[in-house]
C-alpha cells in the first residue's frame, strides 16, 4: 500500500512547532523529559481532564488540520506505556483502600486520548488505540494502513506519544525515554512522494542499521521523513520494519 | 476458536451451559472491593502455567489467554507449518492487561518499599498481552494489543481482518482477554454501574452490570468455508468518556458500518448478540439503536447475565458464542443463547424480541448474525458473522 504523509506535527519540550522540528532534524539532540504543552484550543472542562500524555498527543493531532477536517477522519492512537503514572496513582489508591475516583477511572483506559480527541472535535469516525511494546510504532502504522483501506483511501490521522516510565518502573526501561508526541495525516498516494512499509528482514536495508537511535522510533521516522534518505529501517528484538520512498524497485 | 469464561473451560462445556441459560456459575468475591461482596463471573478452572522462560509475562490475564490458545494450538501449528511464523500475526483486545498483578506489586511496594521479585512491567504493559502469545507460539509476524475499553475484543477481530486484507499476514490469531481485578471492580462501582444481583439487561428493574473475566481466541485465515467473519464496523461518539450518546447514534453507526462492510442489508441478520450490559444508559440507547436498524422483530439476547461483562474480552467472547451457534447448527435449526432477565420490559424503550431458554430459529438459508460491543471513550464496534455460502 502506497501512502503519503499529507501533514505532520510533533511535540517535545523545547521542540514545539514544525520550524523547530525541521531544525532539530538537521541537528538532532536528546529529547526533553519535563514540561507540558499549552492546550488552549481545548475547552476548559476537557483541558482539566487531560494528563500530560493527552495534552501532548492532542497538541500534535490538532496541528494536523482544520477542526472540520479533524472531525471527519478515522484515527489511530498509539502509546507503548499509556498514562502509566495515572495508573500507578489509581493502584496506590486501591492499596490504601481509598475510594477510586469515577472520573480518574474512566480516564485510565488506553483509548483515553482517542476519546478526548473525539469529544474535542466532534469526530464520530472509527478510533483505534493500541500498544505493542518496542514494535508499537510499526504495528500502529499497519493499523493506520488498515484504517486507510477501510476508509477507502481517505486520510487517517495517526497519533503516537509516550512519556518516560515513572521511576518505580526504572528497572524495566529497555528503550529511549522521552516525553513526545508525533501526529501523521496519512493518505493513499501514487507518485514520487509515496512511502511503502515492508516487514521482515530486508537485505537491502540491513546494512543501514547503525545501532539504536537515541530517540524514540516515531521521532526517528519523522527525522527520516524530513530527510532525503531513500529508506528507513527500525528494529526491535522481534522484527524489522522498513519504510521506502519513491517508486517501487 | 478457543475460549474460557465463567461458563467453563472449553467450547463443549460452555455451549451446553450457554443454551441452558445457566447462571449458577456466577459467584461472590469479597476481596475485590473493601468491605463489600461482589457477584462476578469468575473463571473457576485451573489455568495453565506460564512456562518458566516466559515468567516475566506470568499473570492471570496471560494464563486466561493461554487457556484459550491451547484449544486452537494444533490448528495454529498446522497453518504455521504451511506459511511460516513471519506470516502469522497476533491482535488481542484487552482493557486491563495484567493490572491485577500490578495491583499486588504496588501494594507490596507501599508496604515494604520494593516491588516483589515476581513482578515485571511486561505484565502491566498493554502490548505484553499480544507479545506473550506471540512468544509462546513462536509467531514472528506483527503482534499488538488493541485497547479500546469494552470494544477491544471486537476491534481486535476487525484489525485482524484488515491485516489479512492488506496482505501482511496469511493468518492472524485474534480475540480478547481480560481478568477480574480490583481496579475495574472499584472503578465501575464508583460509577454506580455495578448491580448487586445478576445483571438484568433491558428490564425495567435493571440496576447495572455484573463483572466477569475470560478469553476467546480465533484463528483467522483467508480461507473460505466454515464460519466467516463477514464484516466489521466501528464508530466513535464525540460525546462523553463514560456515558453513551443517549439516542444510540454511535451504536447505530457501527452496526450500519458492519452491514455495509459485509455488503448486507439489515434484513439479512437473523440474530443480534447485544452489548446488553444491564446499565440503565447502555440498554436505553442500545434498544433505540437496534430497533432503528433492525426493527423489533429480529431475535436478540445479551449473554452477559451468564458470564458477566468481560470488558475488553467481551467482544471476542460474544463473537465466539455466535461462532458456536453457526458451527453447531444442526440442519435448519439454529439454537439461540437465551436472554436471562426478570421478564419485565422497560416501557420507556422500544421492546426488543429477547430469546427465551430453549428457543431456536430455523432460517431458510444461511444464518447471519451480528454482535455489538460498546466501550468507554464512545468507542463502538459491531461484527457480522455467518455461514459460508457453499
Amino acid at each position: 500500500m502506497r501512502v503519503r504523509v499529507a501533514q505532520w506535527a510533533a511535540w517535545t519540550p523545547g521542540v514545539e512547532d514544525r520550524t523547530a522540528w525541521k531544525a532539530w532534524c538537521r541537528a538532532p539532540h536528546p529529547l526533553g523529559r519535563d514540561g507540558s504543552p499549552d492546550v488552549a484550543f481545548l475547552p476548559p472542562l476537557l483541558r482539566r481532564r487531560c494528563g500530560r500524555l493527552s495534552r501532548m498527543m492532542l497538541k500534535a493531532a490538532f496541528a494536523c488540520g482544520t477542526s472540520d477536517a479533524l472531525a471527519a477522519v478515522p484515527t489511530v492512537f498509539a502509546s507503548r506505556y499509556g498514562d502509566t503514572a495515572a495508573t500507578v496513582a489509581l493502584l496506590e489508591c486501591l492499596a490504601r483502600e481509598e475510594p477510586v475516583s469515577a472520573n480518574h477511572f474512566s480516564h485510565s483506559v488506553h483509548n483515553t486520548q482517542a476519546g478526548l480527541f473525539s469529544i474535542a472535535t466532534g469526530n464520530r469516525q472509527a478510533a483505534s488505540a493500541l500498544a505493542a511494546g518496542r514494535d508499537t510504532f510499526g504495528c500502529a502504522f499497519l493499523e493506520a494502513l488498515g484504517g486507510l483501506r477501510r476508509a477507502g483511501g481517505g486520510p487517517v490521522l495517526f497519533v503516537i506519544g509516550d512519556e518516560p516510565l515513572p521511576p518505580v518502573f526504572a528497572p524495566f526501561v529497555d528503550a529511549p525515554q522521552a516525553a513526545y508526541s508525533v501526529a501523521l495525516l496519512l493518505e493513499l498516494h501514487e507518485g514520487p512522494a509515496a512511502i511503502t512499509l515492508s516487514l521482515g528482514d530486508d537485505p537491502a536495508a540491513a546494512g543501514e542499521l547503525s545501532g539504536t537511535p537515541a530517540w524514540p522510533q516515531p521521532v526517528e521516522f519523522l527525522r527520516w521523513l524530513l530527510s532525503d534518505e531513500p529508506t528507513l529501517t527500525l528494529a526491535s528484538p522481534r522484527r524489522r520494519w522498513t519504510w521506502r520512498r519513491g517508486e517501487l524497485r | 476458536m478457543g475460549m474460557v469464561n465463567a461458563l467453563g473451560g472449553c467450547a463443549d462445556e460452555i455451549w451446553w451451559r450457554l443454551l441452558a441459560g445457566d447462571q449458577s456459575c456466577l459467584a461472590r468475591r469479597d476481596d475485590l472491593i473493601p468491605g463489600q461482596s461482589l457477584l462476578v463471573g469468575e473463571v473457576r478452572e485451573p489455568l495453565p502455567e506460564i512456562p518458566i522462560h516466559l515468567s516475566r509475562y506470568a499473570c492471570r490475564n496471560n494464563a486466561l489467554s493461554l487457556a484459550a490458545f491451547e484449544q486452537i494450538e494444533a490448528a495454529v501449528r498446522e497453518v504455521m507449518a504451511d506459511v511460516g511464523p513471519r506470516r502469522i500475526g497476533v491482535v488481542i483486545g484487552s482493557s486491563t492487561s495484567g493490572i491485577a498483578a500490578a495491583e499486588q506489586a504496588v501494594a507490596e511496594r507501599l508496604r515494604s518499599g520494593a516491588l516483589p521479585a515476581s513482578f515485571d512491567y511486561a505484565q502491566l504493559e498493554f502490548g505484553g498481552v499480544a507479545e506473550f502469545l506471540a512468544a509462546y507460539a513462536g509467531i514472528q509476524g506483527p503482534a499488538y494489543t488493541l485497547s479500546t475499553a469494552c470494544s477491544s475484543g471486537a476491534r481486535a477481530l476487525e484489525s485482524a481482518r484488515s491485516l489479512l486484507a492488506l496482505g501482511v499476514c496469511d493468518a492472524v490469531i485474534a480475540g480478547g482477554a481480560d481478568s477480574l481485578c480490583r481496579l475495574t471492580a472499584n472503578g465501575f462501582t464508583a460509577l454506580q454501574a455495578v448491580s448487586e444481583s445478576p445483571s438484568n439487561p433491558f428490564s425495567l428493574n435493571r440496576k447495572g452490570l455484573t463483572l466477569g473475566e475470560g478469553a476467546a481466541l480465533f484463528l483467522l485465515t483467508k480461507q473460505t468455508g466454515g464460519v466467516q467473519l463477514l464484516g466489521a464496523g466501528s464508530s466513535s461518539e464525540g460525546y462523553h468518556m463514560s456515558a453513551p450518546e443517549p439516542e444510540g447514534t454511535g451504536a447505530e453507526a457501527a452496526m450500519r458500518a458492519a452491514l455495509a462492510d459485509a455488503g448486507l442489508a439489515a434484513e439479512a441478520i437473523v440474530y443480534v448478540n447485544l452489548h446488553g450490559t444491564g446499565t440503565p444508559l447502555n440498554d436505553a440507547m442500545e434498544a433505540k439503536a437496534v430497533s432503528r436498524v433492525f426493527g423489533c422483530d429480529v431475535v436478540c439476547s445479551s449473554t452477559k447475565p451468564l458470564v458477566g461483562h468481560t470488558l475488553g474480552a467481551s467482544g471476542a467472547i460474544e463473537a465466539a458464542f455466535c461462532w458456536l451457534m453457526l458451527a453447531r447448527r444442526a440442519g435448519r435449526e439454529l439454537p439461540l443463547p437465551p436472554h436471562r432477565w426478570d421478564g419485565i420490559p422497560d416501557p420507556a424503550l422500544p421492546r426488543l424480541r429477547l430469546a427465551a431458554v430453549g428457543e431456536h430459529l430455523a432460517p431458510d438459508g444461511l444464518a447471519i448474525l451480528l454482535s455489538n460491543s460498546f466501550g468507554f471513550g464512545g468507542n463502538n464496534c459491531a461484527l457480522v458473522l455467518g455461514e459460508a455460502a457453499t
